[in-house]
């Protein structure tokens, strides 16, 4: 797990961090001065920058319920996204100064959703971290309301448009067409986050299929079942 | 001339050393670079400190090309070295689109009025795509809806909002976003789109759709589609709101017809619904939740 020292505290104070190998307390606290609000997703890409090795990032909404196995050229991400307009809308509007690299990107590339996101090649991974770091420290010069468009542009529409730049492949784990039907390798909240804040019977529901899951899949680690229960209640 | 383990990205090639990046200097790159912070690791991977300390340095409030190209020991009359091809971006109101990757077909002639009934009875007259989406769109059916059309529905999910079974097909995933109660398939007679919304007043008694394009397309948010929206209907069968009628004339291929004021709905424009209208609520909700 890479994470702040907040998150880290939390973890190892409630037996949490037994799910991992190791907590890695990578994400400074100022995320080096981007503005938290409009990038809250900023500390991901300083992560990407500063692991000591090379990892597939997962984020913590996404359950990967089966291994899968990755490509050793190709960069690997959750899926693709349409470019619908009010996500993405044309990235000049932003009005972002000092980001001289925007000129050169194709508008037209399908965004990659980065819930799941390996880069095999380390140096494309230091481009596409550093550049994405680069657009955020210039956007927070001019504070906004927005807390969606900049960020799933700094993420996931820069990242497809730097493999397009470079030539990279991008190999998705799943169909965008085809992401609602019927699989049992992958879960992602999303959205349904907020759902599941609103509504308890949604999230009770969720949770208790998933402790179920985790006993039947992962008999291991059901253990932390319990230890998750009391850092709840 | 010692190479960092590995590359810097500029002028479209892979570099590895001071001398390379020098010859290759990409001020917008490296600006990026700089700012990100992986420059000052390759640097220091390089063991290039003199550099590293000129671009401590650096003021961030002036002009950040020329300061690095100083900082490398570059001529400041040195332009970027890039020679990659510019490419044309689109204007921001438009989205390139071919009218052969609409997933509309040939005759895609429909209307979207209060009062209008859709009574294609062969698929010729009905297809909204290569998959025959609109496939066979009796009266009061709406059956075999593509995939690729209707982001984000399974095959045929529109399947037969006939009298009987109009059931939503396999699009469950998509109830449960507008649900606020569950995850169910939506089931009922003549009721499939109404189940789908809390405030059914805005989408029709008998289960219409109504509330369809009336011709300008507006956006369909996540969490805002109960307001929104489009206004009209269409008929599931006669007497009942909300089906398409079966035209015939030169509209073009994808284009639509709004009955009553004869507003012209464009393929560009019904695309963009599709996508807000599939991507914004699939947003909202996930997937896989109700698969663990």
């Amino acid at each position: 797990m890479v994470t702040d020292r907040a998150a880290a505290e939390y973890y190892r104070k409630n037996g949490i961090d037994k799910a991992w190998d190791s907590v890695l307390e990578l994400i400074p606290e100022d995320i080096e001065g981007i503005d938290p609000e409009m990038f809250w997703a900023a500390g991901k890409l300083i992560a990407l920058r500063d692991i000591p090795q090379n990892a597939a990032l997962i984020d913590e909404d996404l359950i990967v319920w089966n291994k899968t196995e990755l490509s050793g050229k190709a960069v690997t991400v959750a899926h693709r996204e349409y470019l619908s307009p009010d996500i993405y809308p044309d990235p000049r509007l932003f009005g972002v100064r000092g980001f001289p690299l925007l000129d050169r990107l194709d508008f037209g590339v399908l965004p990659c959703n980065t819930a799941f996101l390996h880069i095999p090649d380390d140096s494309f991974r230091m481009f596409y971290a550093g550049q994405s770091i680069a657009f955020m420290k210039a956007a927070s010069e001019n504070k906004c309301g927005d807390r969606l468009c900049r960020m799933v542009f700094a993420e996931q529409r820069l990242l497809a448009m730097l493999c397009e730049l470079t030539g990279t492949d991008i190999v998705p784990l799943m169909d965008m067409d085809r992401l609602f039907i019927a699989q049992e390798n992958y879960t992602h909240l999303w959205g349904a986050k907020q759902a599941m804040r609103d509504n308890e019977g949604l999230r009770a529901g969720f949770v208790n299929r998933c402790r179920e899951r985790i006993r039947n899949d992962f008999p291991d680690h059901a253990d932390l079942i319990g230890a998750i229960d009391e850092c709840t209640k | 001339m010692k190479n960092c383990g590995w590359y810097l990205w500029l002028n479209g090639r892979k570099i590895y050393n001071i001398r390379d990046l020098r010859e290759n200097f990409d001020t917008a790159v490296l600006s990026g670079y700089f700012l990100g912070g992986s420059l000052m690791k390759w640097l220091s991977d390089l063991g290039e400190n003199s550099i590293i300390k000129r671009l401590g340095s650096v003021d961030m409030n002036s002009d950040i090309g020329s300061q690095l190209e100083f900082a490398f020991g570059v001529s400041p009359d040195i332009k970027s070295a890039h020679s990659g091809e510019i490419k044309p971006q689109n204007p921001p109101t438009e989205l390139p689109v071919k009218a052969s990757e609409l997933g509309i077909g040939d005759t895609a002639v429909f209307c979207f009025g209060r009062a209008s009934s859709f009574s294609a009875y062969s698929e010729a007259a009905s297809s909204f795509g290569a998959a025959g989406s609109f496939y066979g769109f009796a009266e009061s059916s709406f059956y075999g809806f593509a995939e690729s059309s209707f982001y984000g529905f399974a095959e045929s999910s529109f399947y037969s909002i006939a009298g009987t079974e109009s059931s939503f097909g396999l699009a469950s995933s998509y109830a449960a976003f507008v649900s606020v109660q569950a995850v169910n398939m939506i089931q009922s007679s003549g009721s499939s789109f109404r189940r789908l919304f809390a405030s059914s007043e805005i989408f029709g008694t008998a289960g219409s759709f109504r509330g369809f394009l009336s011709g300008s397309y507006k956006g369909f948010y996540a969490g805002s589609y109960l307001l929104s929206l489009f206004g009209g209907s269409f008929l599931i069968s006669s007497g009942m709101y909300g089906s398409f009628l079966r035209l015939s004339g030169a509209l073009g291929e994808g284009s639509f017809v709004y009955i009553n004021n004869g507003i012209t709905v464009t393929a560009e424009e019904f695309r963009r619904t599709l996508i807000n209208l599939s991507s914004c609520p699939l947003n909202a909700y996930g997937y896989g939740i109700n698969l663990v």
